[in-house]
């Protein structure tokens, strides 16, 4: 029975792995293949379409753009998340709740809706910022505060923060010397598994960028969506070098998160 | 000569009274243990002392200084938490070496207390690790050294075994008491446990709903409780209303009384010997049957039917002595002396 049921759950697993991983590898095959169209497999295998995208100065700008708005973004959330969570948890409690309730917000609101009020927020003065790079940095912010909660707010689950805070009071720390020297480094794997998935996430977003800035400023998902007519080996090109950037980001987080775990 | 003196002090939450004006004073180099069931009050009692929680009135003096109105830091206090509360970040030595750094003592200075202290808990082999990579009983002994370290005035411990197993618990109570006798550290224990109380206590504060019940060596709460809560919580003797010692014994108190189980004492098991013999005077002699035998270690629990009550009799546990089964006819032998009567 145990056997057969062993066999039987990694026969369903494989078949899943398979049909998961069916279209990254297409598009990994696809990326170089030189001829692709009667066969089940590619007549023969070029590295002349990689080349293209990672030697087109639009796409490495592309990249650049995306790199620099996810990179500021996330400076300016991290710095003013990160502290807003700490604090309502060990002093607000009331506030946390609410926090907790926002966690859902951007899932929860269609970002074409967002899109909308952001437009006649940043339309009129004093923040008349519509179409800049400025606009998507800003509205990106918010977009990272659930991972943001999610992780940090788990990491501080896992410690005793009160007894903490006790014991350094006690032996004559203020709070301010506690949260940095004992609580920041606790929750820090937290917080880079938020950085690395926000990262992930950022990095994908397309309405957003479309919507707020467009043109005018040419992210990498933008880029892509502007390639689209050009060749569907570019395309899988472009898929295939953002793809493995999140998997290295994934493989980044899962690292830390083990880093974590061994704390405890 | 009192060192702590704690006056009148109370607090409430919300509309709840947690602590009901408190009066305990205690002596340098003494050992005092708060004792009570959970919610009584003596955690709050505790951290009112340590000054993580305010008071709602009342005055605290430690040593010549009225410590109240202090910030905690400044009052001179170390505490050892349940749950260890060690800077999970931190080795043992940097969690011992926190405080003194707060102080800003020179680094050769910390490390000369640091390995002094390791020492003194016999954790010079662990300086290096972190906490994850300590054992229960280790942890605490590094909370311990971490309260230590910083030579305070006055020492707290809030319920410091009771994360800990059985055995490990009964090693650490002896190296606690050892460490506390031999740095003559004024100490303030919070349990729920009474051996743990009567062991390692000075004296003993038995609270009961926000007040102190009792305060007194652990042989006067044990022997001469003198409430009904204290010699209910304390040990598991028997106690009587004025009509069942009647009953029993024929002597009229003017109160509850109780009657600890080892004073009960088997005169004769199945008649055997000096049936008729008449009971010496200052003693009474009660006839009953066995109705449950157990076995706790070093004693054996008896409960014996007399005069329609039952009764708790302990006797020692040894080898060569066969034990009573059950419906053994025996004679009680009791001495008027044992049986307390507890004032109201």
């Amino acid at each position: 029975m145990t056997l057969s049921n062993g066999v039987l759950s990694r026969v369903f697993l494989i078949a899943v792995a398979a049909v998961m991983a069916l279209p990254v590898v297409a598009t990994a095959i696809d990326a170089f293949a030189a001829e692709w169209a009667h066969t089940l497999l590619p007549t023969g295998y070029t590295t002349e379409y990689f080349m293209t995208v990672v030697g087109d100065p639009r796409f490495i700008a592309a990249m650049g753009r995306s790199l620099t708005v996810a990179a500021a973004a996330l400076a300016i959330a991290t710095v003013l998340i990160v502290p807003a969570i700490v604090s309502a948890h060990i002093y607000w409690p009331a506030l946390d709740r609410w926090f907790a309730r926002l966690v859902i917000l951007p899932y929860a609101v269609p970002a074409i809706v967002l899109v909308v009020g952001y437009l006649r927020v940043f339309s009129n003065p004093p923040l008349q910022i519509n179409g800049t790079p400025l606009v998507l940095v800003l509205v990106y912010v918010p977009v990272c505060f659930p991972m943001f909660y999610i992780s940090v707010k788990n990491s501080l689950r896992g410690l005793a923060i009160d007894d903490l805070l006790n014991a350094g009071r006690l032996v004559g720390a203020n709070d301010a010397v506690i949260l940095r020297r004992v609580v920041l480094p606790c929750i820090l794997p937290g917080i880079m598994i938020a950085v690395v998935l926000n990262f992930a996430i950022l990095f994908s977003e397309f309405v957003y960028a479309k919507m707020l800035v467009g043109g005018n400023f040419e992210t990498l998902q933008l880029y892509m969506y502007a390639q689209r007519n050009l060749s569907g080996r570019i395309t899988s090109v472009i898929v295939l070098i953002y793809f493995i950037l999140l998997l290295l980001m994934t493989l980044v987080s899962l690292r830390l998160a083990e880093t974590e775990r061994a704390q405890r | 000569m009192s060192y702590l003196t704690i006056a009148n002090v109370s607090a409430t939450y919300g509309a709840m009274t947690i602590l009901d004006g408190i009066e305990l004073s205690i002596g340098q180099g003494e050992m005092h243990i708060l004792l009570g069931p959970s919610g009584c009050g003596k955690t709050t009692l505790l951290r009112s002392i340590a000054g993580l929680t305010a008071p709602s009135g009342g005055e605290i003096r430690l040593g010549d200084r009225r410590i109240d109105n202090l910030p905690p830091k400044e009052r001179g206090i170390a505490m050892v938490f349940q749950h260890y509360a060690l800077f999970p970040n931190m080795t043992v030595r940097q969690n011992l070496a926190f405080g003194l750094e707060q102080k800003r003592l020179s680094r050769a200075e910390v490390a000369r207390k640091v390995d002094a202290t390791l020492a003194m808990v016999a954790l010079e082999q662990r300086a290096d690790m972190r906490p994850h990579q300590l054992s229960g009983g280790q942890r605490q002994r590094v909370a311990l050294a971490r309260a230590l370290v910083l030579e305070p005035a006055l020492l707290l411990l809030d319920e410091p075994l009771s994360a800990l197993d059985a055995q490990i618990r009964k090693r650490l109570r002896d190296e606690l008491k050892r460490i506390q006798r031999e740095s003559g550290l004024t100490s303030i224990l919070v349990t729920h446990d009474q051996d743990e109380a009567l062991t390692l206590g000075d004296r003993v504060s038995v609270m009961n709903a926000g007040r102190i019940a009792q305060t007194g060596t652990p042989r006067e709460i044990y022997h001469r409780p003198d409430s009904l809560f204290v010699a209910g919580f304390i040990g598991d003797g028997n106690l009587l209303t004025p009509d069942e010692i009647e009953r029993l014994t024929g002597i009229r108190t003017s109160g509850s009384a109780i009657i600890q189980p080892q004073d009960l004492r088997f005169e004769s098991v199945n008649g055997a010997t000096a049936t008729m013999a008449p009971a010496p005077d200052g003693e009474i002699h009660v006839q009953g049957v066995v109705t449950d035998v157990s076995l706790s270690g070093p004693t054996i629990r008896y409960l014996v039917e007399a005069k329609g009550l039952t009764l708790k009799v302990e006797a020692p546990n040894r080898y060569d002595s066969a034990e009573l089964s059950t419906g053994t006819t025996v004679r009680l032998a009791l001495r008027k002396g044992d049986i307390h009567v507890v004032p109201n």
